[in-house]
């Protein structure tokens, strides 16, 4: 059987998916939604300024690669009508809009809904949640991820940045991967203190947020997402009781987060058991960026088979999306300011 | 997949001693010779290592003819003697015997330490990385050192078996002997193929045991040379360790990749660990080979750079996979 699939939203994102999907044997794209895109070179498809046409054509699932705001009526609309539905990430602006499509999807638990932390998939990570999970390297104690860009042109121009659209800035958009990834490794945090700001863009939204984040068990996570990184920056180091892990780099389209590597060493200890500093690290470069091929790999397969997803799945994206909003929410200042829009 | 920058896993002096290198070195020579000398020498013309490498320049070592693939730069000889002539040599060739005698005999701890800690330790990192249970485990190759022994010290490994040896001694300590053929499909989900590859007269049928032998999901660890290795660009068949009748065939990185994958299996790591090259190159212009170009590059870099130099040199060759030497880790699709 072949999948067939509605895409909406052509921009950067839409592209890549039709693209990866375009690969695969067991899903054909059938139709495609955007008021403003150029989808000219896009023979052999139905093309929709209307995304509600769309979804009254023959799909099985549908692709939201649209802006923020329209995600939760998408994919409501969408399970409504008995289609499968991938989201973007974020998931919607603020946690009541991934709310409402948890709410969708309990209503049908047949159907999959899976959201795009493609980070998860990346071969770096998959090779450090192997390592974790293994416990070779003992328990967690903490975590520090470092994720973050210059803006880029027309930044402050950006819908990203339009609260009514957007729902947040920089954390919103790009921190909520690290966060996920966060979720990952050590599970939900249940304590948050934040420093929320926006200083160099003149921007309703925040371009820099640092966050303190710990769960039950007393591991901490440190993050700063920040759209002041004039060197693009991911950097996530994990550190546990017997050794380290440093992811640094993502291989991205631009390749400008640099190559993707991951650093392990394993701790080496002295005559009385204590560890002795600076331990031997092995470091290890990853070619291919397949974390799209997977994505879909899994979307696609489950919902031709009737499996559960396990990565992007609605909890995750509540979890990071609360995560999001509770860092927001933290810092007093930042929330008095009335600066971050929470609209439903 | 991923590339490991693995800087110390191995030194020229510990794991190629020059006493043991050079005279085994020259009883291979005498045995290439004998095998060309005798008209009774059974040979067998070879197809290019993989279906998109050509039959590129030709050039001789020990007598034997090498190839060249012009795009991708594998090295391989053809025609070859037939497996079975190899066979008979691994098991009563004077310099089979002459190094089981010194693996027995005058094998040091140090130096059984140098050449097994890193495959112990690369044993155990997929162990831990692909959460693999008591993995049912193959080897080939090293079976002098006692590999078996070392791999199973820890263990962590299922029932080790040895498949197609030919050197007629006893299995190591925590091994058995079976040969390939009384193995059912699928036997395996983790198989160390240590430095046969290069070694065998039809490397393509190696690579289809495998694929039978490997349980879907299974990994296959392979150490090989690597024609695209600096120590090989460089010295070419000059190589110290360009000894005809153990590299029959040189893989390269892309070769070796395209093979795996139509044997049904995906590479998941390629590196090139050790700082072998280095110190080859260094100890060849150090013996007074092989440029007569008094402006040769490498000839001054590895006199003037220093330390600092060849060590930044050795990583750089392993990040992007131009060592000489190769460990690769592929699991089985399915």
């Amino acid at each position: 059987m072949v999948l067939k699939i509605g895409v909406v939203g052509f921009g950067k994102m839409g592209r890549i998916r039709k693209a990866t999907l375009d690969a695969r044997s067991d899903a054909r794209v059938v139709a495609l939604a955007d008021p403003y895109a150029d989808m000219s070179d896009q023979q052999g498809v139905s093309r929709h300024t209307d995304w509600e046409k769309l979804l009254e054509e023959d799909i099985d699932a549908v692709v939201i690669s649209c802006t923020n705001e329209l995600i939760p009526t998408v994919a409501v609309a969408a399970l409504a009508k008995g289609i499968h539905v991938f989201c973007e990430k974020p998931p919607g602006r603020n946690p009541q809009d991934v709310h409402r499509i948890r709410d969708a999807s309990l209503q049908h638990p047949e159907l999959i809904v899976k959201f795009g932390f493609n980070h998860r998939y990346h071969e770096s990570v998959e090779q450090a949640r192997r390592l974790v999970s293994s416990q070779s390297l003992g328990k967690i104690l903490w975590m520090r991820g470092v994720y973050g860009k210059a803006g880029g042109p027309e930044f402050d121009k950006n819908w990203r940045n339009e609260p009514s659209r957007s729902g947040g800035g920089i954390l919103l958009d790009q921190g909520i991967h690290m966060i996920d990834l966060f979720h990952d490794f050590c599970g939900t945090f249940t304590e948050v203190k934040s420093f929320v700001t926006s200083q160099y863009w003149n921007i309703p939204v925040e371009d820099n947020a640092f966050a303190l984040l710990r769960n039950d068990e007393g591991q901490v996570g440190v993050i700063h997402s920040s759209a002041t990184q004039w060197r693009h920056t991911f950097r996530l180091e994990i550190f546990l009781e017997k050794g380290f892990l440093t992811l640094e780099g993502i291989l991205s389209s631009t390749m400008s987060y640099g190559k993707e590597t991951l650093i392990v060493a394993r701790n080496t200890f002295d005559e009385n058991g204590y560890p002795l500093p600076n331990p031997e690290e092995v470091i290890s470069f990853f070619a291919d960026d397949r974390s799209w091929e997977k994505e879909m790999t899994e979307f696609v397969t489950c919902a031709l088979a009737g499996d559960a997803i396990k990565i992007g799945t609605v909890q995750q994206a509540v979890d990071a999306m609360e995560t999001v909003f509770a860092i927001y929410g933290a810092d007093k200042s930042w929330n008095q300011s009335g600066e971050c829009e929470q609209s439903a | 997949m991923k590339t490991s920058v693995l800087i110390d896993e191995m030194r020229l002096a510990e794991v190629r001693p020059d006493q043991v290198a050079k005279r085994y070195e020259e009883l291979r020579r005498a045995e290439a010779a004998h095998l060309l000398q005798n008209p009774s020498t059974r040979w067998v013309g070879r197809a290019t290592p993989t279906r998109s490498c050509k039959p590129g320049p030709a050039f001789m070592s020990d007598g034997l003819s090498f190839h060249h693939c012009p795009d991708c730069g594998s090295i391989f000889a053809s025609p070859v003697p037939v497996q079975e002539e190899l066979d008979r040599l691994a098991r009563d060739g004077e310099a089979a015997r002459w190094r089981r005698d010194y693996f027995g005999q005058r094998f040091s701890e140090k130096q059984r330490q140098a050449i097994h800690a890193p495959i112990v330790r690369w044993a155990q990192e997929v162990i831990d990385e692909y959460g693999l249970t008591e993995p049912r485990t193959a080897l080939v190759g090293n079976d002098e050192t006692g590999l078996a022994t070392s791999l199973n010290a820890n263990g962590r490994l299922g029932q080790m078996v040895l498949t197609e040896r030919v050197s007629g001694q006893p299995a190591p300590e925590g091994a058995v002997e079976v040969a390939a053929s009384e193995l059912s499909a699928a036997a395996f989900d983790l198989v160390f193929d240590m430095g046969s590859l290069e070694r065998v007269a039809d490397p393509e049928r190696r690579l289809a045991l495998w694929s039978e032998l490997v349980a879907p999901g299974g990994f296959l660890a392979i150490t090989t040379s690597m024609a695209s290795g600096l120590e090989y660009r460089v010295l070419g068949p000059k190589a110290a360790s360009f000894i005809a009748l153990d590299r029959l065939t040189l893989y390269s990185v892309p070769a070796l990749t395209e093979q795996l994958a139509l044997f049904g299996f995906e590479v998941v790591e390629f590196s090139t660990p050790g700082r072998l090259d280095v110190e080859v190159l260094e100890q060849a212009f150090a013996d007074g080979a092989p440029s007569d170009d008094p402006l040769d590059f490498w000839t001054h870099a590895l006199k003037h750079g220093g330390e600092d130099f060849k060590t930044d040199l050795q990583r750089l060759l392993q990040q992007h996979r131009f060592s000489s030497f190769a460990r690769v880790l592929a699991r089985k699709v399915g």
